[in-house]
């Protein structure tokens, strides 16, 4: 945390084991209790703000997905969202996308290949934003050139920048999937955060 | 069941301090509309940690089985008597002025006095009864179980097996404690002349406790002064964890 920030912030760490941060098929359902009971739950004990502008997501690898795929879902919610090594095309993020591959199987109850154009499809979610004609939070996302997510990455940020979008791109030579990204990157987001001033 | 720690710095201490928070559940608040919780500070005795209530008892449940929306805060205190220290540290300005700032400004706890409590074991009683007497119009009750409340015989025994030296930076010398705000018949005596709202007196104790008969003193003394006192004696019950847990159980269920 910055000793700079102009104002205090709660930063809430959520334990969401492999689900990808969505109700599962065969589990629990992650995104409910993200998206509609944890929130509820901190707001009734801790002092923090309810208001968008106020509000702020970010994740690294598979809670760069979830934090994408929360702000899309609900992009009046949120000031910004940002994503550290995202899996960000969850249809083309396996070895082999045709193949019922157990750790997203139980999640989404399809093969990978099977979630194009659904609501676990960051692409169409982000398409479903845009055409609402919601406030769309400010975009990040960055990524380790030595990733194995990197080209997974490119893609995402070059679709991004087809659509008129406040989208920030950043990213690392020689770095990997690793902490010493994410922990520079979180440095960075808290600078980057488009905190108020109190009134 | 629902528990959070605290970790923070206090300027008072000039050190980190640790608190640990209990909550109620999602399924006991989300029926209601959004309030304040109520809140009750748990004190632990001496030797203790913020880990002693919630390892040794079961507050953590009977909160959740009492269906209150209150936060329970329980801070470390280790041996140090609540008390702004002799030659040391102010422990007291810490507990009574400086945590529940804290607290607040995290936490959306009640500022009115109708939902404040205060309860302590031994040492910790003692720190209760004298948070309550010192800030009166900021608690509605403070509970005793076991309570050091006869610390003056304390210090003199103590003194005399020339094992004075926790009090002696502490409170300093026994004529140093009689009458000054670590007193705690003292606190009694000037509550009553001088405000205008009294503190419920909850005092508990057990009849093999070595403090019995320090606590019914005590507990005399309040009713005699004007305050609503409640005097619990639990027969053949001592100094002992099983007697505090069944204490904050009725607390929580029946007494606030």
């Amino acid at each position: 945390m910055t000793v700079d920030s102009s104002r205090p912030m709660v930063c809430i760490c959520p334990s969401v084991q492999n689900s990808f941060y969505t109700d599962m098929e065969y589990g629990w359902k992650y995104f409910t209790y993200l998206t509609e009971e944890l929130p509820e739950l901190l707001s009734r004990w801790i002092r923090i703000s309810t208001q968008p502008k106020d509000t702020f997501i970010a994740g690294l690898s598979m809670g760069g997905y979830g934090a994408f795929k929360i702000a899309f879902s609900y992009p009046e919610r949120f000031a910004a969202a940002a994503s550290f090594s995202g899996v960000l095309d969850i249809v083309k993020s396996g070895k082999d996308n045709d193949q019922k591959d157990n750790a997203v199987y139980n999640v989404f109850g399809m093969k990978r290949s099977e979630l194009s154009g659904t609501q676990h499809d960051l692409y169409y979610l982000l398409d479903q934003a845009i055409a609402s004609g919601k406030k769309l939070p400010k975009l990040y996302s960055s990524c380790g050139t030595k990733d194995s997510l990197y080209k997974n990455n490119l893609a995402f940020r070059d679709y991004i920048r087809q659509k008129n979008i406040d989208y920030t791109y950043s990213e690392k030579e020689g770095l990997a999937h690793e902490w010493a990204f994410w922990d520079s990157e979180i440095k960075k987001l808290l600078n980057w955060l488009p905190i108020q001033e109190n009134k | 069941m629902s528990l959070g720690s605290l970790y923070f710095y206090s300027d008072v201490l000039h050190s980190s301090q640790k608190v640990n928070i209990l909550l109620p559940e999602p399924r006991t608040i989300y029926p209601h509309k959004k309030e304040d919780m109520e809140i009750l500070y748990l004190l632990h005795g001496m030797q203790g940690s913020a880990h002693s209530w919630v390892s040794s008892s079961s507050v953590e449940r009977y909160l959740y089985e009492s269906g209150r929306n209150m936060a329970i805060i329980i801070p470390t205190m280790k041996s140090n008597f609540y008390t702004d220290h002799k030659i040391g540290d102010a422990y007291f300005t810490y507990i009574g002025e400086e945590l529940p700032k804290i607290i607040r400004s995290y936490l959306h706890v009640s500022h009115q006095r109708d939902q404040t409590y205060v309860a302590g074991l031994s040492m910790g009683g003692y720190g209760a009864i004298k948070l309550a007497l010192s800030y009166p119009e900021q608690f509605k009750m403070a509970a005793s179980f076991s309570g050091a409340l006869g610390m003056e015989n304390t210090m003199e025994r103590a003194a005399s097996e020339n094992e004075h030296y926790l009090f002696n930076f502490i409170y300093g010398s026994l004529k140093e404690y009689i009458n000054s705000p670590n007193d705690t018949t003292y606190l009694l005596n000037k509550c009553a002349k001088n405000s205008r709202m009294l503190p419920k007196l909850y005092i508990s104790c057990g009849t093999a406790d070595n403090l019995f008969s320090a606590n019914k003193q005590f507990a005399e003394k309040a009713l005699n002064l004007g305050y609503q006192v409640k005097f619990h004696v639990e027969k053949e019950m001592g100094h002992a964890w099983r007697f505090w847990d069944l204490e904050v159980e009725k607390l929580l269920r029946t007494l606030l």
